[in-house]
């Protein structure tokens, strides 16, 4: 009986092999086993459904094919479903329209009751996400309880006016939070000496924040010190851990940004809310001395003038830059030399706004020449505004220039 | 006619044109970094796919052959309204084509087409997945796609609790 001496795997019975390729749980696993040999396949081909399904729904969802309801049903299906549909809803929940918004008293107490309806272990937030406003002033117990009680599963969460010892104390209820979105003025702030005593939780997982501020138009009367009082106090607790920050320029004020936020790499830059926003020179300024090695900056709500001073700050970030969204505007007289190389930059995605009704030529020759400061760019987005721009003839050359890798561009002309 | 060889993850190799293979993105990268690489550009082209077998590699070739004449759709690339060519209509050779598969065969050809870069692939073998997915019941699911509950105790209950509060709001 060679089978019960067997030398190589080849001699195992089909059933002890099913059985050890059982074990094997990743999807890439799976493939290199059935793509082995037609045996091996035929042995397993039964679970290719369940198996691949983890490589086959982001590729699905790349196109968004898939509404909420759906990838409900999926949750469903089966356990390894269940799982893969799961990693995609907390993935991006807001891209896949998960909604958990506790907006008063009622709702908090409607989800409460959710909760405590499902089994032992239930979460009671698909997506790991939930969005809390403070509302009417009653509110804030039972959004208190409800997290208390049911916080632990959450991975993000958006906290819309709230004061400072209720953000703490929401903060200390969910341990394993990663996204912290703060959205309007934390409100009540009464302190002048109590900042520093802010009792802020420890949450190893934090790594990504958003700070937007409602209310920062010129008529509001806002104490800007005081918010950033209050933000510089947040950065220096959670900064050292934060990859990700989305803000708009007014945080670039803090004093010792940069020190603050050693491993940030992808900044996304937006327009306070009210506010006509440009760049100025002190603000460009800090941008091109922060230490941090950016892999994505992102400037959105504005054009600003391609200036010596944008490409310097643009230039601070050539080494790591893979993914830059920005709007400028062009002058006639710009000088593309200033700019360097960015030997890693993959993704451009690029607002242009000018005055000119047409393109001179001695100006297109440069604008080419800044095409060729990104030599492996994969993808490019240009949206043009004002004047004359959408130059077919340039737009073609500037896609020839810009290197074979291309294979995305898209070019939105101006209305 | 220039030839490439390319080998599939079970050692099975197809000679084919290189004006074909270069309509997959990736098979064309692959054979512009080897003549880059080699000194003789008469050479043949060598390509190992390690992560597609036989049976999947020679449908991928199939398609491409009737859709040779096809106008190339460059991966990832989108109309300028950001609707891709899901739109442009499948022919009855692509319907016939796809007919017999098993969903797992479906599957497979969509990781193929998505790694070898071959859009128009992509799109018809997506789309089949999602019709047998999108408005259907958990049960017609698990038919069409052969699979079987393997939730215990309450797990199953539990799930459709949870979806609950997302279907209510």
């Amino acid at each position: 009986m060679e089978h019960l001496n067997p030398t190589e795997i080849s001699d195992l019975p089909n059933e002890m092999l099913e059985e050890i390729f059982n074990f094997l749980h990743d999807p890439n696993d799976f493939l290199s086993v059935v793509g082995t040999c037609n045996r091996w396949n035929d042995i397993m081909a039964y679970r290719k459904t369940e198996r691949l399904f983890g490589k086959v729904l982001p590729i699905l969802l790349k196109s968004d094919l898939l509404p909420l309801r759906t990838m409900l049903t999926l949750r469903q299906i089966s356990k390894t479903w269940k799982k893969e549909a799961d990693f995609q809803l907390e993935e991006d929940p807001s891209k896949l329209e998960l909604k958990y918004g506790i907006p008063n008293a009622e709702q908090a107490n409607r989800l409460i009751a959710h909760a405590s309806n499902l089994p032992q272990g239930g979460n009671p937030f698909i997506g790991k996400c939930l969005s809390i406003y403070k509302g009417d002033p009653g509110s804030y117990d039972s959004i208190h309880q409800l997290i208390q009680q049911y916080g632990t599963p959450l991975r993000r969460i958006t906290m819309v006016y709230f004061s400072r010892i209720q953000f703490a104390s929401v903060l200390g209820g969910i341990p394993n939070l990663e996204k912290l979105s703060i959205f309007g003025l934390i409100d009540e702030w009464d302190i002048e000496d109590e900042a520093d005593a802010l009792p802020l939780p420890t949450l190893l997982r934090l790594n990504n924040m958003g700070i937007r501020i409602f209310g920062e138009g010129p008529g509001d009367q806002v104490d800007d010190d005081r918010y950033l009082r209050f933000h510089s106090f947040l950065l220096t607790a959670y900064g050292e851990q934060l990859t990700t920050l989305k803000c708009s320029k007014k945080l670039l004020r803090i004093g010792r940004i940069s020190d603050l936020l050693p491993n940030l790499r992808r900044l996304e830059l937006f327009k306070a809310h009210g506010l006509t926003e440009t760049y100025t020179q002190p603000d460009l300024q800090v941008i091109s001395q922060v230490e941090w090695r950016l892999h994505t900056l992102s400037i959105s709500g504005c054009y600003i003038p391609l200036t010596a001073e944008l490409m310097a700050a643009l230039n601070n970030f050539c080494v790591t830059l893979e993914d830059l969204e920005i709007s400028i505007e062009l002058e006639e007289n710009f000088d593309a030399d200033s700019l360097v190389n960015f030997p890693c930059l993959k993704k451009l995605k690029l607002g242009i706004s000018s005055e000119l009704r047409s393109i001179p030529l001695k100006m297109k020759d440069r604008l080419i020449k800044l095409a060729g400061v990104a030599p492996n760019l994969e993808e490019l987005d240009i949206n043009l505004r004002n004047g004359a721009m959408c130059d077919v003839v340039w737009s073609m050359e500037l896609m020839r220039n810009v290197v074979q890798k291309l294979n995305v561009f898209r070019l939105l002309p101006s209305l | 006619m220039a030839l490439v060889r390319v080998i599939s993850s079970d050692g099975a190799a197809f000679l084919v044109s290189q004006r074909l293979a270069k309509r997959s993105g990736k098979l064309k990268t692959e054979i512009e970094t080897f003549r880059k690489s080699s000194d003789n550009s008469e050479a043949q082209p060598e390509i190992r796919i390690v992560t597609i077998r036989a049976e999947i590699l020679r449908l991928v070739l199939q398609w491409l052959q009737q859709h040779q004449n096809d106008p190339v759709l460059p991966a990832n690339q989108n109309e300028q309204d950001g609707r891709g060519d899901a739109e442009m209509g499948q022919s009855q050779w692509d319907r016939d084509f796809l007919a017999p598969m098993d969903l797992g065969i479906v599957m497979e050809l969509i990781l193929a087409a998505n790694h070898l870069e071959v859009k128009g692939l992509l799109d018809i073998t997506c789309k089949l997945v999602e019709s047998k997915i999108t408005g259907r019941t958990v049960d017609e699911i698990r038919t069409a796609f052969k699979l079987k509950s393997d939730f215990k105790g309450n797990e199953e209950e539990q799930t459709r609790l949870e979806n609950r509060w997302c279907v209510e709001n």
